[in-house]
């Protein structure tokens, strides 16, 4: 949808030469809250959870940190304590990595109140370690080079979301890429090419998935949608994505497995 | 009901009894130079001092004593006609009348009717002549009823050069659009830059913002009803014009002289042809196109048949990669039969479709079409019963079924990795019986009461949802989500598995305090079962209509207006202030981050919500003479309340704005050159910004205000224009007539907000607020031709 909207509008700002120009609002005050950032990953020592403070949206200051909660996270084997090592940041064991197919409980307690979150690790489908690189002219505003074509086979039956990014020579894209797997085929090795991209000879690509349960999918969704403001014709009215965690905090409790490939053109 | 018939019953009596002796003078009005039938042209009785006007149909009908009367027919912009009759029988008399000539024109003319503005028991009736919108300045020179109504009182445009409306504090969708009486369910060309309705085909158009008559239903804001030209009878004419951005032509003449005829009018922008200029949009494709065509037919005395269609098309989006598609296409078959003097009868036919198509291409494995439509097929009838110069009764009935598909997606070739799916279609039909009765008791009183039963039914094949708790969303850690399903009811294709039924009274009335003043006052309900589901103010095509469900309730209005007109200066100017206060229940509100696109349960999206708008507009219009025009000011408050929004307070409309104020002035030099100016001052749309801001995973999220908590500044723009005619020579008649319209739009260049976003700004490494403004001076040139 955003997408869509982005084409629309660029096709009618650039008929009409709209100017684009700084402007002075008055936004007004509000109360600050807790934001949790729970990020919990198949990979060695990556989850943490971070505590922090709101801020101002013109005049920031440097991040209020929060080094004085306390964080566990929980499962139907045990629950393990997340503590604080600066900057916010609660990490847990060293060698700490949480298992798939499980459900997490978050528990954070700040100044005497709870915050609790609750997400599914659910394990990514299977992706071939070998990508695929067709030689493609210049297309429209699309270079010309190598279209990448990665091939999986999802064999699991709940809807879950996958989180896709990419980049090459060692740079991530910002180009998050969400979709589920409700509507794509299943039991059976598809390809897909990745969209709007041309890879060089030499490049490294590298590809990197994540599995993300509904709810947390449905945050990022809604935060993909956001925009950044209204009015505006394209604008969808926007409002604070939905968070997972209960008690008044904002952020969210990220759950994913992780799954990395990467492969130089040729 | 049954006691409105009684009535109804008596006054036929009442009337029988007269008939003895009372004669009936009926017929049509027409213009003579085209045969083109005109609506609202009086017909008026001296020795009576009474009279009566023509319907939509160029129709009048009135009954009087035997005698030998001095009858005066006229419409604005006219020649009076007069004539002696002896009537002692019932007579039919159809009547020509001429276009003033230039010299006439020139002379100041008031006839008895020129008191419209006082006497006639209308009010929040919003209408202008075609001619006066053509010297209207407009964006790029693009004649557009729709824009030039929204200079009028009670209108205000959705954005800047916007043609959807905003009407009394209404949604965008609360505004029913008739094209020859079918629906138009998205009025507006290239995300609402322009409107859909070419004014070389459009003969007249009138809005109802409020005091809606009993025939009209269906929406809760306004009724734009648009009736087409019916081409001429006497003669084959064609007229065009040839602007920056689009052109068009339209062809006229009779079939059979006088006894049919024929008009079919195009446009067709081209604006795409100056892409390939630039780089970022050599591949861009942007264009819309649009026909009119009606043929009509006298078929006896008694019997007319027109037959009307309208086709028009948006595209939009990148060569090979995506690409947008929407389009109205309507067709209605009418016919008049006059049973008698008295009772006049129009069935219609009438077909409407609403569609769009996006095709996207994004790789070779990665390709899908979606579709989306609604279909409308109905009948329906309108008697008009005039029993007496007293009485007139008005009945009939609107029936129509609708056929939704929500989105149906395909994959474009076989190799795409998404697979077909399609959202089940919804039906419905929607039936809506109504009677009125226009009531003249004195001379200074007038009143028209009745009311409209409307009934609406789901129809199978289709299916509905079942909600955990019977919550269809629910509010939970500071949002509203979605419901959680738990079963789906089946029903089988035919049945009517739901229905709703409103019944909507309506009332109007005038008291005239003296021939220059009268108090009107007008109350009206109206339901609501079509909604529109659309999360941007823009008309993208991209937005879809949905029915009234077990889960989506009817929207009903209540709305009550009184005002005070009066007329200055022998009736050259005419003032009216009107107040009103509408109440809004069920209006459907998007939850929070609500997700639209290809939701089959998109009741679990919606909030029911409540509305109510209320305002003053004050109007001074100047009629007559060289310099005419008028000055519009409305202060007014319109606000939304829905459970879980804003903590279920009362929150402001997207589109409130409290001051708006329009200023329209037209002058001619001479008889060649006319100037024109407008000016439009309102205060700014109220929106939601981000007033806090948090950090995660290193992206800066938005911590966002309550909706539409905050404003943007005020809009104000002015417009002139120039028309340059042909010169003329007095006394001789031109076979040809042509003109030039040069305008600029946004003369001082005000920078306007068109969007605002809130983003880092690379300098500073702060969070800024950017606007975008479109339009700042836009000079535009039309070349218009007749002949």
């Amino acid at each position: 949808m955003k997408k869509q909207l982005y084409l629309i509008g660029i096709v009618f700002l650039s008929l009409f030469s709209a100017c684009t120009e700084k402007v002075d609002l008055e936004l007004g005050e509000t109360q600050t809250r807790v934001v949790i950032e729970g990020y919990l990953v198949t990979e060695v020592d990556s989850s943490y959870v971070r505590l922090s403070l709101t801020q101002d949206y013109f005049n920031p200051v440097a991040p209020v940190y929060i080094p004085d909660g306390t964080v566990e996270i929980s499962n139907d084997q045990g629950t393990v304590m997340f503590n604080y090592v600066g900057e916010g940041l609660y990490k847990g064991p060293a060698g700490y990595i949480p298992d798939t197919a499980k459900v997490y409980t978050l528990k954070v307690v700040v100044d005497g109140k709870e915050y609790t979150s609750t997400a599914t690790l659910y394990p990514m489908f299977e992706v071939d370690p070998v990508l695929q690189f067709d030689y493609k002219p210049a297309s429209g505003f699309i270079d010309e080079g190598y279209a990448v074509t990665y091939y999986s086979v999802d064999r699991r039956e709940d809807e879950i979301y996958t989180r896709f990014n990419f980049g090459q020579n060692d740079t991530m894209f910002d180009q998050e890429i969400l979709f589920t797997n409700a509507d794509l085929k299943k039991f059976e090795r598809v390809p897909f090419e990745l969209p709007f991209y041309r890879a060089q000879s030499g490049d490294s690509v590298m590809l990197e998935f994540r599995s993300l349960d509904v709810p947390i999918a449905t945050y990022f969704n809604a935060l993909a949608n956001l925009n950044s403001g209204a009015p505006g014709p394209f604008q969808t009215p926007p409002a604070n994505p939905p968070t997972n965690i209960s008690g008044g905090a904002v952020g969210y409790f990220l759950c994913a497995d992780i799954r990395r490939v990467g492969q130089v053109v040729p | 009901m049954k006691r409105f018939l009684i009535l109804v019953l008596l006054l036929g009596a009442g009337s029988a009894k007269s008939m003895a002796q009372d004669i009936t003078l009926s017929g049509r009005i027409t213009d003579g130079a085209t045969g083109e039938e005109l609506i609202g042209a009086n017909m008026f009785v001296t020795e009576l001092k009474n009279g009566t006007v023509t319907n939509v149909y160029g129709f009048y009908s009135f009954t009087m004593p035997k005698g030998k009367y001095r009858i005066t027919y006229s419409y604005v912009g006219y020649e009076d006609k007069d004539t002696v009759l002896n009537v002692n029988q019932d007579m039919t008399i159809n009547i020509e009348l001429m276009e003033e000539s230039l010299e006439f024109k020139e002379a100041l003319v008031t006839g008895e009717k020129v008191d419209k503005n006082v006497s006639e028991n209308k009010m929040s009736v919003v209408s202008i002549d075609v001619k006066t919108v053509k010297k209207i300045p407009i964006l790029l020179g693009e004649v557009d009823i729709i824009k030039a109504i929204q200079l009028l009182p009670g209108v205000q445009s959705a954005g800047d050069g916007n043609t959807l409306s905003i009407v009394r504090g209404g949604n965008v969708d609360h505004n029913l659009v008739l094209l020859d009486e079918a629906v138009v369910y998205n009025p507006s060309h290239v995300v609402g830059f322009f409107s859909v309705f070419n004014g070389d085909a459009v003969k007249d158009f009138e809005l109802y913002k409020g005091g809606i008559p009993s025939q009209y239903g269906g929406r809760l804001a306004s009724v734009m009803d648009i009736r087409m030209k019916d081409g001429n009878t006497k003669k084959f004419s064609a007229s065009g014009g040839i602007g920056i951005l689009s052109s068009r032509l339209t062809l006229e003449g009779p079939i059979q002289k006088e006894k049919s005829s024929f008009i079919i009018s195009g446009r067709r922008s081209y604006f795409d042809l100056f892409f390939p200029l630039s780089d970022m949009t050599k591949d861009a494709i942007a264009n819309f196109g649009d026909l009119n065509m009606k043929v009509n037919f006298k078929l006896s005395e008694k019997d007319r048949l027109y037959i009307s269609a309208y086709t028009g098309r948006d595209r939009l989006g990148f060569a090979g990669i995506a690409g947008f598609g929407w389009g109205n296409t309507t067709t209605t078959a009418r016919w008049n039969h006059i049973f008698n003097q008295k009772l006049f009868l129009n069935t219609s036919i009438i077909y409407s479709r609403y569609n769009y198509q996006i095709d996207f291409n994004l790789a070779k494995n990665l390709n899908f079409q979606r579709l989306n439509y609604i279909d409308d097929i109905g009948i329906k009838q309108d008697y008009t019963y005039y029993v007496n110069p007293k009485n007139t009764v008005r009945f009939g009935f609107w029936n129509t079924f609708h056929t939704f598909l929500p989105g149906r997606i395909e994959p474009i070739t076989s190799e795409s990795i998404i697979t077909a799916a399609s959202l089940p279609k919804k039906r419905a039909l929607s039936q809506a019986y109504y009677v009125s009765h226009e009531w003249k008791p004195i001379g200074r009183f007038e009143m028209e009461y009745g009311f409209r039963v409307s009934v609406f039914s789901n129809a199978g094949k289709g299916r509905e949802f079942v909600y955990a708790n019977g919550q269809k969303n629910f509010f939970q850690d500071g949002s509203v989500r979605p419901g959680t399903v738990i079963d789906t009811l089946f029903y089988e294709s035919g049945k009517f598995y739901n229905t709703f039924a409103n019944i909507e009274p309506r009332v109007n009335m005038v008291y005239r305090l003296n021939s220059k003043s009268s108090i009107k006052a007008s109350y009206n309900r109206m339901a609501q079962y079509l909604h529109l589901i659309q999360n941007i103010a823009a008309s993208t095509g991209q937005e879809f209509w949905t029915p009234s469900t077990p889960s989506i309730k009817p929207q009903i209005a209540d709305q009550v207006a009184i005002g005070y007109f009066r007329n200055f200066f022998d009736n050259q100017v005419e003032g009216s202030v009107e107040v009103y206060y509408k109440n809004m229940s069920n209006t459907v509100e998007l939850i929070d981050n609500a997700t639209i696109d290809f939701t089959e349960n998109i009741e679990s999206q919606l909030v029911a919500g409540r509305g109510r708008a209320y305002g003053a507009e004050f109007f001074l219009r100047k009629t007559k003479g060289k310099t005419t025009g008028w000055v519009a000011y409305t202060l007014a408050k319109s606000e939304r309340r829905a459970d879980n929004i804003n903590r279920g307070e009362w929150y402001n409309f997207r589109f409130d704005r409290r001051h708006y104020l329009t200023v329209v002035a037209s002058h001619d030099l001479n008889q060649r050159i006319n100037v024109s100016g407008s000016f439009i001052f309102a205060t700014g749309d109220a929106y939601t910004a981000p007033v806090g801001q948090y950090t995660l995973n290193g992206q800066v999220i938005p911590l966002y205000s309550d909706r539409n908590a905050l404003r943007i500044p005020a809009y104000h723009r002015m417009d002139l224009s120039m028309t340059l005619y042909r010169k003329k020579v007095e006394g001789k008649t031109y076979k040809n007539e042509s003109s030039w319209v040069f305008s600029i739009y946004n003369v001082y260049g005000r920078r306007n907000f068109y969007t605002l976003d809130f983003r880092v700004d690379e300098n500073t490494g702060q969070n800024a607020a950017y606007k975008t403004y479109l339009f700042r001076v836009v000079p535009s040139v039309t070349y218009n031709f007749k002949f």
